[in-house]
């Protein structure tokens, strides 16, 4: 099966934020109601982050350059690694990765134990205090499965996100590049073609990937690989204690205390 | 007539009981949270019931000993004084022959012992150490939605080397404390029977002490 993949534009996104609920409402998570239940962001961001009932947030950053104050938005949600560290940590097997490349979160079998956060370049996935699960994106694969778009990729009233086999949107996202550039945005890149071995949930960073808030170069968290690295030291550590003891157990069998006695009886105290 | 010194009161039986208990169990039911592919393979529903076990057991893990603390402080201080001793020279002789002594306790002549072995008083100290490491991370893991990624991560670490120490010191204080090793055998009693010891084990295990208590009586039985 081929790869699919989402294309989001930060060159085209307008950050009205229809993606955002589109998200809520197919997959059904609530927003906050209440007045200044959301932390203020200083900006028109509706949240800081991510939480536990927000899959997908359009980030507003400014960037004060040569033609004055713009705006760099940013699509914050999984991007669905090739190489997800996550799904390696995860104690029940609740990730999965897709045929079509989907790094899935079955909340059904999550526990809840957060190791996903911690080992996540991005800090993605959040934990849902109500449900004591994790989510994120999952690039609404219940529809993906039915040959439909994933609902913020239909919603987009301005084109920005597009969602396909992942070579076309490689494709298409770097002759976006090329245009940007051609305008006189040096340093437009496209994220996500080779990083964490390949996303699928592609970014065309209009002004760079540092300025839309993205990790160059980004590799699972250093502990991470120290914890995968214990699991099979501890394994021979404890086979090791246990061999040796084994070996002291079988030297040992016989033993009577009077025909061998300690230093003390030896010096004739005992 | 045998003459018995009383090593382990009540009290510090009951809580080496319940602590043992809870450690087996968090060994456990962290030991299939701890290899992925253990987790996977018992299911999601199984590792849930095991990780509130875990919590179960991990309030047991921590409150006994403070119970202890709190009940018996003076038993407490002892302890520490025990472990804290200075080494004299036949502790120093117990450490560096107690190698040759696990595998060949036939021809090896230990020396005598005060309240608490060289050895032991290492084993136990990096025990402390370990539990108490694995039990402010254990915390911290348990409050993970109210700390940062990086905050659960270290933790998360931290937990993983502790458990590590303690599953390889539980190796040895097994086979040593439940008498698997033949010439302790028998010392099982000490902490899970009447905590009684005979005159001849104490003074084959701990030479200085069993003078020391039967010259004061103040804990001998005559039976």
């Amino acid at each position: 099966m081929a790869e699919y993949a989402i294309l989001y534009d930060a060159s085209k996104c307008s950050a009205c934020k229809g993606c955002q609920v589109q998200c809520k409402q197919w997959n059904m998570m609530p927003s906050s109601l209440g007045k200044d239940d959301n932390e203020f962001t200083g900006s028109y961001q509706s949240m800081p982050d991510l939480n536990g009932d927000t899959r997908l947030l359009i980030e507003f950053r400014e960037e004060d350059n040569a033609r004055g104050i713009e705006w760099a938005f940013s699509r914050r949600a999984c991007f669905h690694c090739k190489e997800p560290a996550c799904m390696d940590v995860c104690p029940v097997g609740a990730i999965s990765q897709l045929p079509d490349g989907t790094v899935k979160l079955d909340s059904t079998k999550c526990v809840g134990c957060k190791y996903c956060t911690a080992a996540c370049p991005f800090e993605i996935p959040k934990y849902r205090d109500a449900f004591n699960v994790s989510n994120k994106c999952t690039l609404c694969d219940d529809r993906t499965a039915q040959g439909r778009e994933p609902a913020c990729v239909q919603t987009c009233p301005a084109g920005a996100m597009a969602y396909g086999p992942r070579d076309e949107m490689i494709a298409a996202g770097k002759a976006r590049i090329d245009e940007l550039k051609a305008e006189g945005f040096d340093k437009a890149e496209l994220y996500g073609e080779t990083e964490m071995g390949g996303m699928h949930s592609l970014f065309v960073a209009k002004y760079g990937y540092e300025t839309h808030g993205l990790v160059r170069d980004p590799k699972a968290k250093d502990i991470t690989s120290l914890m995968a690295i214990m699991k099979p030291l501890t394994g021979i550590g404890i086979a090791a204690v246990v061999g040796g003891l084994g070996v002291s157990f079988l030297t040992a069998i016989g033993y009577e205390r009077e025909d061998m006695p300690r230093g003390d009886k030896k010096e004739g105290k005992q | 007539m045998t003459r018995y010194i009383q090593r382990h009161s009540l009290m510090k039986r009951v809580i080496h009981g319940i602590v043992a208990v809870s450690c087996a169990v968090l060994i456990v039911s962290g030991f299939i949270v701890f290899v992925p592919v253990l987790g996977r393979a018992a299911g999601s529903d199984v590792v849930q019931v095991l990780r509130i076990l875990h919590r179960v057991f991990a309030v047991s893990f921590i409150v006994a000993p403070l119970v202890g603390l709190i009940f018996a402080p003076k038993g407490f201080v002892h302890i520490m004084q025990n472990l804290f001793a200075k080494w004299d020279e036949d502790d120093k002789k117990f450490m560096m022959l107690f190698p040759k002594y696990l595998f060949a306790a036939k021809t090896t002549h230990m020396p005598k012992q005060h309240a608490v072995k060289s050895g032991q008083r290492l084993a136990d100290l990096a025990l402390i150490a370990a539990s108490v490491l694995i039990a402010i991370t254990g915390i911290v893991l348990w409050a993970g939605q109210y700390v940062t990624p990086e905050v659960f991560r270290i933790s998360l670490l931290l937990h993983d080397v502790a458990f590590v120490l303690i599953a390889i010191i539980m190796c040895a204080h097994l086979y040593l404390g439940a008498g698997i090793f033949q010439p302790y055998r028998g010392l099982h009693r000490l902490m899970f029977g009447n905590g009684r010891v005979s005159e001849a084990e104490a003074r084959y295990h701990w030479g200085h002490w069993a003078e020391e208590e039967l010259a004061s009586g103040k804990n001998v039985i005559e039976e």
